[in-house]
């Protein structure tokens, strides 16, 4: 029995060292998303396919910073007319993610602060002549599992952003994502 | 060192999503709702028009050169907001604000380049019988719209740039209206302009064609809404802005930074 137990005490041990020899790389790292934009209510939209892509670095295992550049597309649906008219809101910002690495599962919080630009006014509610630009703020959160290829991950992340200039639109920007880690 | 791909394409994904920025459609709100189908106050009842002009930018000393030198070269006059500047649709929703009864409503659409407006409205085309009445550039079918329903529609882009070759066909080219109507010309790549018409008389060609790029676009919308109860008509002037010369505040824009056009009414 006495032996029984080292040899599965030895056993534990020789799994925990065989995890550690595949720690997640850190530095500069890329992350492609594909996802959907989801307006709350108050805009005058449907919910629409999303693109994210991201860039930047760790600075250390729990913090890291970076731009990103998200587009997505949308049915407008203001008082008619007009009726099935579609439109796109480009983001772009600078995000700052926090997180925790646990085993092979990470979870962070993160936030953004950048500009986002709209291809029409067909929102006349939220959207004025003119204007196709506002200012973008953004946080959230998420969790990320890495893959037994150090450089690779893939997570799960969800964002709420305001757009100010735009009658403070608010929106939720889901995400699923490849993380490429350098 | 293997070079992972992933950046680089998400790279060409960015470079493509931006792209898609250019040739994004602006939307112009008719000022009113069209109100109609109530009495009139002489038994008939009433109808409604409207008019939308386009916020066009004033033409700038550069453009003015260029075409002045293409009107050159071609021996032709050659507009300032030619087919092709704009691509425009006209969106509307008829409500029909009589909750007991189906109505039936016509929206016309007619319109005006620079130089000459299209109105069938005061036109005798068959004066021995005064009740068929000049065609529309588009429209004027009935439609069934049920108590408190509503039903929407377009005039599509490609039936405003056929419009506006009929009002060029029409005007330019001394082309009877019902035969620019009812033949297929949005591809047309000239326009062959005609004698006057006279009674009895065949028209023949005469002059040189006009070519396709110095055919005019529409720069104004012109509604006409005919309903049979109290209905209202509410539209929306959709326009791409290929050329750039819309201005950006759209029906905000300060009059002295818009072109003004005072277009002739054909038969007028």
């Amino acid at each position: 029995m006495g032996r029984l137990a080292v040899a599965f005490v030895t056993a534990l041990a020789i799994g925990a060292s065989t995890a550690q020899a595949r720690p997640a790389s850190t530095g500069w790292y890329a992350e492609g998303g594909l996802g959907a934009v989801t307006f709350l209510p108050g805009a005058d939209a449907d919910p629409g396919p999303g693109l994210d892509m991201r860039f930047g670095r760790d600075l250390f295992s729990w913090l890291s910073f970076g731009v990103s550049v998200a587009a997505s597309s949308h049915e407008a649906t203001p008082p008619p007319p007009p009726v099935g008219e579609w439109f796109q809101l480009y983001r772009g910002s600078a995000h700052l993610r926090l997180g925790v690495m646990i085993g092979r599962v990470a979870a962070f919080v993160e936030g953004n602060a950048g500009a986002a630009m709209i291809s029409s006014n067909v929102l006349r509610r939220q959207v004025e002549p003119g204007e196709r630009f506002s200012l973008l703020f953004q946080a959230g959160g998420g969790f990320e599992y890495q893959l037994e290829n150090r450089h690779y991950a893939i997570g799960l992340g969800v964002d709420a952003f305001l757009l100010p200039q735009f009658e403070s639109i608010q929106a939720l920007a889901s995400r699923l994502y490849l993380r490429y880690t350098y | 060192m293997r070079r992972p791909l992933l950046p680089l394409a998400l790279l060409v994904v960015a470079t493509g999503a931006s792209g898609g920025c250019m040739n994004d459609p602006v939307y112009i709100p008719g000022p009113m709702n069209l109100e109609a189908g109530v009495d009139d106050g002489t038994g008939a009842l009433s109808e409604a028009t409207a008019q939308l002009q386009l916020p066009i930018n004033l033409e700038t000393e550069a453009d003015a050169a260029k075409r002045a030198n293409r009107a050159e070269q071609l021996g032709i006059a050659v507009p300032y907001v030619k087919l092709g500047d704009l691509e425009i649709s006209v969106e509307w929703t008829v409500r029909n604000l009589d909750l007991e009864n189906e109505g039936t409503a016509r929206v016309q659409m007619n319109g005006a380049n620079e130089n000459f407006a299209y109105d069938p409205s005061i036109l005798t085309l068959v004066p021995d019988d005064e009740d068929i009445e000049a065609p529309p550039f588009d429209g004027d079918v009935p439609i069934h719209i049920p108590p408190g329903g509503s039903f929407s529609g377009v005039f599509r882009e490609d039936a405003v740039r056929e419009a506006a070759i009929d009002l060029e066909q029409i005007t330019r080219a001394n082309v009877n209206p019902f035969t620019a109507m009812l033949t297929f010309s949005k591809n047309a790549e000239y326009i062959q302009p005609l004698t006057p018409p006279v009674a009895g008389q065949q028209q023949q060609p005469v002059g040189d064609p006009i070519p396709r790029e110095a055919f005019a676009q529409l720069v104004r919308i012109d509604l006409r809404f005919r309903p049979d109860r109290h209905m209202v008509l509410e539209y929306t002037v959709r326009v791409r802005d290929v050329r750039g010369i819309v201005n950006t505040m759209l029906m905000n824009a300060p009059a002295e930074e818009l072109a003004t056009f005072a277009p002739a009414t054909y038969g007028g």
